[in-house]
């Protein structure tokens, strides 16, 4: 039935109820192109939008304004209404599926095939990790610095504009110029849609390279976990000629969280209403397995700002305290933060950061110095150990023509310190007003930035963590101190990093790999830091990829990317835009192989893993032999009737999650282990084992209490023995309920199987004789 | 435990919830069904079981264990108990307080 959210992208033309006439016939039929949840473009086939003109008609226009956005209301038993965004005047309308309608200009996601979903929604999550984006750093440094969007009501032509002139004005330009193209070389004729000449480029870095399209790829590709930060700088937006948001980082964070569910919406309206689209943030590790399982996104919000909660210092003064800092973490988990970087990319009153190299190191660090009163401060120290190498400044160049020029208030009139020969460390560490943060992050279950924290810092953070035994502590991109990884792996952290071209990247999954810990489940993700100022690997012929591809999980092909006119292909453009993360994917595997592919796969189980025990799940651990049951329970650990995630508290996190199940190990018996079986409401419905002295035993809710004895182990006898299974055979219990007939046959010394949606099978031990068919 | 839901004017929980007949597959259909899946020699013979619950309160219970446990268990106490209590009635118990039920099921056997 026509909903005012399955309209979507259907050809409509209009009747009026009252009137019983056609509506705008004449521009009609309409392509109905969602602008928002239950709001419409109607797109004429002139590529034209019917918009009110505010005196009582309508015309086609050639540019979409609030005049052509028409919200539906209603629905199809009593009726739908037009109501216009901009004058509010409503019509009762009948929509009446026509053709001849023109295609909406957009973005291609250029994959076909459905991609893959889980067993059930508690089973073992398989897909990708993008463990640092920035989809809504379009609003950084007021938000007219970034030229673009991932979206827009309007679609692709709207938000990646055919010229970024109105961003480049006065100092937004200049630091663009900085920033962007490796600096000082940015194209003079970049152009947007539908050409998109210049960019997206993998060192655009002031153009949008997360259009969501390009995000929709991936994630048909097999990217199941995607962190977003939310990002600013206030001391570089305080630098900028035009800005319509205040450089304040908490403010800054409202707002992008504002974004980042109006995108969750816009993708939504997309996917025909709330709740169908891909596109998914999640606050906590079982929404987020459930999200996953069912072929989707997990969206994770984090942060990565300077001030977190205002928190600076200035001349080695915190400016707050331990009250502004809980009341900090509230309103962060208010907002649906669940990670943050309580360092970045200036000392605050935490502690140090791990400091920037290169020319944009220069221009960070007099922002360092405009908010904290001083240049970073470093000491010597092994190279093991060190922060970002400092360079001996300014002689010339563009850092220092932009310093001693538009933005010379960064340097208060100091010239640049000239710093000795490296390595160099950051002299701050973790401040007490540091510590206290990270012991509240771990009590209130955050999970732990590490990156852009000096090495120092850096090390008290996990030093902490590892005395708390909190496993939500990750190195996600850029500005790690590796030679913490160990301890990371050791805690049941997680690392992804930095995306480097191909064999390297294949090098530095091994690296790691050597120092992740056997006791936790190994996955390994990627952070992008697209959109953060962070560049791409470029063009490559090393591993060249064949268009089209099929997806690692095989159900989806890939053609080439296309943007309007722009045709995207990995070897020739690099890593342009985040679409092409399908392609650097299949590109991965040709340069690992499956073993890589593999622990690609491994990165959204490992990431739920470490956030499950972050929040508190017990980790792994197993059962004692000889453990009990009860009419209700196994042992004290697991109780009929709980929820998944109630398992997952009283009994810990299984050694894999088969099906609709739990399956935890013996200790000291490798073949032995105890299942325990949810039903579709994920309830624990059946515990069994085959831990206790060899024998079968499994305990079921009420139907076990009432029904079993009574009524289906009598069935089950009578059923087996007219099927007369042989000694050796194998018996397929379809639609197995509670499991008695499979349970039935294995004590039998038959080996069973239960196919209630993938339930585990049973290797059971032998007693009982069946008796004679009483029925007969 | 329909009869007494309906008794007790409970509102069908799924549709076609107090249609019996909507839980049985009968034996021209089985047999039907099997042979149209590519089994052979398929027989289908009704059989006849004794259940015994050892107390009424036991049988009772079994509607705990069936698609219509959440609804009685949804319902306020005072509803509950008279479902329960209609339920048992319709129950027959022996003098030592066991409920046997006949219970009847259609068996098939086939070939492939």
């Amino acid at each position: 039935m026509l909903t005012i959210y399955s309209l979507v992208h259907r050809c409509e033309a209009l009747t009026g109820t009252v009137t019983g006439r056609p509506i705008a016939r004449a521009d009609g039929p309409f392509r109905m192109q969602a602008a928002a949840l239950g709001v419409y473009l109607l797109y004429t086939p002139q590529d034209q939008y019917l918009t009110d003109t505010g005196s009582g008609s309508l015309a086609a226009q050639s540019d979409p304004s609030p005049a052509a956005e028409w919200a539906v209301r209603g629905n199809a038993r009593r009726g739908f209404t037009l109501t216009n965004v901009a004058t509010s005047a409503r019509t009762p309308v009948r929509f009446v599926t026509a053709g001849g309608c023109a295609t909406y200009p957009e973005a291609q996601v250029d994959a076909t095939g459905n991609s893959f979903a889980g067993a059930s929604p508690e089973a073992n999550a398989l897909g990708t990790v993008e463990g640092h984006a920035h989809i809504t750093a379009f609003e950084l440094f007021g938000g007219d610095w970034q030229c673009g969007r991932p979206w827009s009501p309007y679609g692709a032509p709207y938000a990646l504009p055919a010229s970024c002139a109105k961003d480049e004005q006065g100092t937004n330009g200049v630091f663009q110029k900085t920033f962007d193209y490796s600096g000082g070389s940015r194209p003079s004729n970049l152009h947007g849609w539908p050409t998109f000449v210049g960019w997206p480029s993998p060192t655009a870095l002031a153009e949008e390279g997360d259009y969501y399209t390009g995000v929709e790829r991936a994630w048909r590709a097999g990217l199941r976990i995607f962190v977003t930060d939310l990002v600013d700088n206030e001391q570089l937006c305080q630098q900028m000629t035009t800005r319509h948001l205040p450089c304040n980082d908490m403010s800054s964070v409202h707002v992008q969280s504002g974004d980042l569910y109006a995108l969750q919406d816009y993708i939504d309206a997309q996917s025909g209403g709330p709740g169908k689209g891909w596109f998914r943030i999640v606050t906590n590790p079982f929404q987020a397995r459930r999200v996953i399982n069912q072929g989707k996104l997990a969206v994770i919000e984090g942060i990565e700002v300077s001030r977190i909660f205002g928190c600076g210092e200035y001349n080695n003064v915190p400016e707050c305290n331990t009250a502004q800092v809980d009341a900090g973490l509230k309103e962060v988990h208010d907002l649906g933060v669940r990670t943050f970087f309580p360092v970045h990319e200036f000392d605050n009153a935490f502690g140090g950061t791990k400091m920037i190299a290169g020319d944009s190191g220069a221009v960070v660090n007099a922002g360092n110095r405009e908010a904290t009163g001083s240049f970073w401060t470093v000491e010597p120290c092994p190279a093991q150990d060190q922060d970002a190498e400092q360079t001996s400044l300014p002689g010339g160049g563009l850092p220092a023509s932009i310093l001693n020029g538009p933005v010379a208030g960064l340097t208060g009139g100091n010239p640049l310190p000239i710093y000795g020969p490296g390595p160099h460390c950051n002299v701050h560490g973790l401040t007490s007003l540091g510590a206290y943060l990270i012991n509240r992050m771990i009590q209130q279950h955050f999970i732990i930035q590490t990156d852009h924290m000096s090495s120092k810092t850096a090390t008290a953070a996990v030093a902490i963590a590892t005395a708390r035994h909190h496993s939500g502590i990750v190195s996600a991109h850029c500005c790690s101190s590796p030679q913490l990884f160990k301890q990371i792996y050791a805690d049941g952290g997680f690392v992804s990093e930095p995306v480097n071209p191909l064999a390297a990247f294949v090098n530095i999954e091994g690296v790691d790999k050597a120092e992740s810990s056997p006791q936790y489940h190994f996955g390994f993700g990627w952070g992008s830091d697209m959109n953060g100022l962070a560049e791409q690997p470029g063009p490559s012929s090393q591993y060249p990829v064949t268009y089209p591809f099929k997806s690692y999980a095989g159900n989806v092909t890939f053609t080439r990317e296309v943007w309007g006119q722009r045709v995207f292909d990995l070897d020739t453009d690099g890593l342009a835009n985040y679409g092409l993360y399908a392609d650097w994917l299949h590109g991965l595997q040709l340069a690992g192989g499956n073993a890589m592919m593999h622990d690609m796969f491994q990165g959204a189980e490992s990431y739920l893993q470490m956030w499950e025990r972050a929040v508190g799940v017990p980790s792994t651990s197993c059962f004692a032999p000889g453990t009990r049951f009860s009419a209700r329970r196994f042992g004290p650990r697991l109780r009929l009737g709980e929820t998944t995630t109630q398992a997952l508290f009283s009994a810990g996190q299984p050694v894999s999650r088969p099906g609709r199940s739990f399956r935890y190990c013996v200790a000291g018996s490798p073949s032995r282990h105890v299942s325990a079986v949810f039903n579709a409401r994920g309830r624990l419905v059946l515990i069994a084992s085959n831990a206790r002295r060899g024998h079968v035993r499994y305990v079921a809710a009420a139907s076990e209490r009432f029904m079993r004895r009574q009524l289906f182990d009598p069935w089950a006898r009578e059923l087996l023995c007219r099927a007369g299974p042989n000694n050796g055979g194998s018996v397929l219990d379809v639609a197995t309920g509670p499991g008695t007939v499979a349970h039935l046959v294995a004590t039998q010394s038959f080996t069973a199987s239960s196919n209630r949606t993938a339930s585990p099978s049973f290797r059971l031990g032998r007693r009982n004789v069946l008796s004679g068919c009483s029925g007969r | 435990m329909i009869d007494a839901m309906q008794e007790c004017e409970i509102s069908k929980p799924y549709p076609r919830a107090f249609d019996a007949a909507s839980y049985v597959l009968g034996v021209e259909e089985l047999a039907q069904l099997l042979t149209k899946a590519g089994f052979r020699d398929v027989t289908v013979e009704t059989v006849e079981l004794g259940c015994v619950w050892a107390a009424g309160d036991d049988a009772v219970a079994t509607i705990s264990g069936t698609p219509f446990g959440p609804t009685v268990s949804g319902l306020p106490v005072a509803k509950r108990e008279r479902v329960q209590a209609v339920f048992r009635e319709r129950l027959e118990c022996s003098p030592a307080g066991e409920v046997r039920v006949r219970t009847a099921s259609n068996i098939a056997r086939g070939v492939k």
